[in-house]
């Protein structure tokens, strides 16, 4: 009867990196007055891209033949740990540098100069960025329990805070990134895919979205960790899987939300914010430990 | 003659192996011995193969240096509290200066070699200490200090980037890849069961942590690459000995003990993976410094794509060092993460110090493994601006290639082979699933590997056309250097704790005031006349005098 709760979790693990590229557009387009793409688009746009024969630079070698399926695979890997749990998260962060790697030699092997400025933000953010979200996953990975008391609630909401910034900036999205703007000058993903074409792009467009819905479904499980439904038998732990998708069908929405209503920051300003985070969780975990 | 040293050289990696092997079924094994023997045997090999692909390959004073080497290695790992510990020890240094270029002594190389020499001498004073005392506190943290000497822990690290940089590519594989492992095992062998009655485990904890975060830093932005795997090391010495200390402190508490088994596990794994894959990085480094004639990493950018190598071997040990799953830096780091959550749920006081311990290294870590992506990056794959034809003859790529697949499966083998191994052998009951899970997932990504590349699952490239910049330009003309990695993060986080070339500010007050109190002796040098032997005589007496009075001190006072 424990297979119940697998139902639910299969259909989320193929619809929900469907949905999600779709229902930010939509959000963000409605959000600014306008009426937006179909929900689908994307995958449509990613369709077309699947019959093309991609076109590489001069300079590319090996890694443009396998790092889009690479990337691909490393994802699709990501993806599944948060949705079906066959693991621990620890190992998430270890196949997103996997993706991440991937990303950046074909990057770098294509030697254009904006492939190197994209590599170089992107290593960037890997540096500031890893840490945190590794202390948050070490955190929700313990049996560590928090009184249910104003001043725990106030912990995990703030807690929760934290991780939201750095899952925003491992989804490159404002203010660490504006995939919108289409000035490479500010980008940091698509500065790296400039370069990407046909089946190519396909699969890192593919490789992204997948990463998105792992770190939403993460940023879920973290938030619904440590809520004891367990003692309804099944029927809790059914409860908590469809509470969990509930929660992360409505980030793609405030995802969209976010997108229209913020901008990205000036490059020098994210390493001293990314510290702070840092600095933040780990002042967090402080008061908790004490 | 030559045949007759190489003969000596296998001979010596053979009896290593031989004697590993045998130790192995002995009814109580020695699992230093073991592990520092198989080491030796495994890396000597490459190392010593690799040394004759740039230097003249009968150059009999390199082999010397690798017959002492070897030999110092291997008796100091068999031999107990004796006086042939720090002979053989430093046997082994002397070895290892043969290595060091002996025409034209350049600067950087005599400067290496008497940095190298002083820290073996300071570190043995010690140790010999130790030896020559009577058991007790005193001589027990004597023999500490000069093992984290020779450890390059963080505060008595000075010397070793220093060491480094004037080094032969092979000197410094030898040095990091295999030397390194000896005062650590030997702190497991002489020192575990009392670390924690030492009173010290908490401030080496907390050492560790900012040596992991400093040296991590420094290694992102050195501009020198020798200096940037130098101080990769210290950061993952560092971290072996934070897994000791973690070993010591809840391997004593007896409801977390299994935490201290797993972490001594972890130290052993450290081991493998920090000298396999640093041997790696080295060796790879060195191919391209002797090619291009620098060591500046910024002058090496797209050199790798001039040696023949192909970038996906040539990137086995950063790819190792960046934890991409299946590697071994993977199975160290998410074994780390593990336990560290671990850690979390016990009530144990340490684990609140253990918090901030934890942001540094996490931090340090993160830093070390952009270092070898930002090195991965620029000399692999980024474009060479001029030379762009083949650097290396057919021979010197053909024998490349041999230690780089050598190495690279060790990198990838190893990690599939260690979960049940180390289940089996410790018996790691709190990391039994976690561990077998890891081996499978090593597994997986090796035969998907296999798959990817034995049925060509990949596009093949058909066309080729540059979209960017127009200009007609072909892309040779950005060549893209290390710096634009960590130029960036200077400014905001690197200039607190380093100076632009990556050195710590704490390191430069360190070396300041160390050449002040070594400067003495110039001071005196200024009041000797030429051949006034008196002079000499009279100082000589002093010390002498000067050390007597002290063993009379130690002995009757202070012991």
């Amino acid at each position: 009867m424990d297979y119940i709760r697998y139902i639910p979790l299969f259909l989320f693990f193929i619809f929900f990196p469907i949905l999600i590229p779709g229902i930010v557009k939509k959000v963000r387009a409605k959000c600014q007055g306008r009426k937006g793409p179909v929900i689908l688009q994307p995958w449509y746009d990613i369709q077309r891209m699947m019959k093309k024969t991609p076109v590489d630079g001069p300079n590319s070698g090996i890694f443009a033949e396998v790092a889009p399926l690479v990337s691909f695979l490393a994802a699709l890997t990501a993806w599944s740990v948060p949705v079906f749990e066959w693991t621990s998260f620890i190992l998430i962060p270890f196949f997103l540098v996997l993706q991440r790697i991937s990303l950046l030699a074909f990057a770098m092997e294509t030697g254009t100069s904006f492939g190197g400025l994209g590599s170089s933000r992107e290593v960037l953010l890997y540096v500031l960025g890893e840490p945190v979200l590794v202390i948050a996953i070490i955190v929700s990975q313990s049996s560590f329990q928090v009184a249910f008391s104003v001043m725990g609630i106030a912990l995990g909401i703030l807690f929760l805070a934290a991780c939201s910034v750095i899952m925003l900036a491992e989804m490159a999205k404002p203010p660490f990134d504006d995939p919108r703007t289409h000035l490479e000058l500010t980008m940091v993903h698509e500065a790296m895919l400039l370069e990407a074409s046909g089946k190519t792009m396909a699969f890192f467009e593919i490789a992204s979205i997948l990463k998105m819905a792992a770190l939403i479904t993460l940023l879920m499980r973290i938030a619904f960790e440590h809520v004891q439904l367990s003692s309804l038998g099944i029927a809790g732990k059914f409860l908590e899987e469809i509470i969990m998708i509930v929660g992360a069908l409505t980030v793609p929405v405030m995802i969209g939300w976010w997108e229209a209503v913020s901008v990205r920051r000036k490059w020098e300003w994210i390493p001293e914010f990314m510290g702070m985070t840092l600095i933040f969780i780990l002042a967090l975990g402080t008061i908790v430990r004490l | 003659m030559l045949k007759i040293l190489k003969f000596i050289i296998f001979a010596e990696l053979f009896c290593s192996a031989g004697t590993a092997l045998y130790l192995m079924i002995l009814p109580n094994p020695d699992s230093v011995s073991i592990i520092g023997l198989g080491l030796l045997s495994i890396l000597g090999l490459p190392i010593y193969f690799s040394s004759g692909i740039f230097e003249d390959a009968g150059k009999p004073s390199r082999h010397i240096g690798f017959i002492l080497f070897f030999a110092g290695q291997s008796v100091c790992l068999l031999s107990g509290k004796s006086i042939w510990l720090p002979v053989f020890w430093e046997i082994s240094s002397i070895g290892c200066l043969f290595f060091f270029p002996d025409e034209n002594l350049l600067k950087k190389s005599s400067k290496s070699a008497a940095a190298f020499l002083f820290s073996s001498g300071l570190s043995m004073f010690f140790i010999s200490l130790w030896i020559f005392l009577p058991d007790s506190n005193f001589a027990r943290t004597s023999l500490l200090v000069g093992l984290l000497i020779k450890a390059a822990f963080s505060g008595f690290h000075v010397w070793y980037p220093i060491a480094h940089e004037g080094a032969p590519y092979y000197a410094s594989a030898c040095i990091s890849g295999i030397m390194m492992n000896l005062p650590m095992l030997m702190i497991v062998k002489f020192l575990y069961a009392d670390l924690h009655t030492m009173n010290v485990t908490t401030l080496i904890m907390i050492l560790c942590g900012l040596g992991i975060f400093i040296s991590g830093l420094s290694s992102f932005f050195a501009k020198d690459i020798r200096k940037s795997l130098a101080y990769s090391t210290i950061e993952n010495s560092n971290f072996m000995i934070l897994a000791l200390v973690g070993a010591s402190i809840w391997g004593m508490e007896l409801k977390n003990k299994e935490i201290g088994d797993s972490f001594l596990f972890l130290f052993y794994f450290g081991l493998f993976h920090h000298s396999i894959s640093k041997t790696f990085q080295f060796l790879y480094a060195g191919a391209m410094t002797e090619k291009a004639g620098s060591t500046k990493l910024d002058d090496l950018k797209g050199i790798g794509r001039t040696i023949g190598i192909s970038p996906i071997l040539s990137g086995i040990g950063a790819f190792s060092f960046a934890l991409v799953p299946g590697t071994t830096g993977f199975f160290l780091e998410s074994s780390f993460l593990y336990l560290n959550s671990k850690i979390f749920d016990t009530s144990s006081q340490n684990a609140s110090i253990y918090l901030l311990v934890l942001f540094l290294s996490l931090t340090g870590l993160a830093m070390g493994s952009a270092f070898h992506l930002k090195f991965y990056l620029s000399t692999a794959l980024s474009t060479r601006k001029e030379n762009s034809f083949l650097i290396t003859t057919e021979k010197e790529t053909r024998d490349l290639r041999k230690v780089f697949w050598y190495l690279g499966i060790l990198v990838f083998s190893v990690p599939v082979f260690s979960g049940p191994v180390a289940v089996s052998l410790y018996r790691l009951n709190l990391m039994k699933n976690w561990l077998y899970t890891l081996s499978a997932v090593s597994l997986i990504v090796m035969i998907v590997s296999f798959l990817i590349y034995k049925f060509h699952l990949y596009h093949s490239i058909s066309k080729r056309q540059i979209w960017d910049c127009g200009s007609s330009h072909t892309g040779t003309e950005v060549s893209i250097p290390g710096s634009v990695f960590s130029d960036p993060v200077y400014f905001s986080v690197g200039r607190y704790f380093t100076s632009e070339e990556g050195e710590p500010y704490m390191e430069k007050y360190i070396q300041k005031y160390l050449a002040r109190f070594l400067n003495l002796g110039k001071y005196w040098i200024t009041r000797v006349e030429s051949g006034d032997v008196s002079q000499y005589i009279l100082v000589s007496s002093v010390s002498f005098l000067f050390s007597i009075f002290l063993i009379f001190i130690f002995r009757n006072y202070v012991l």
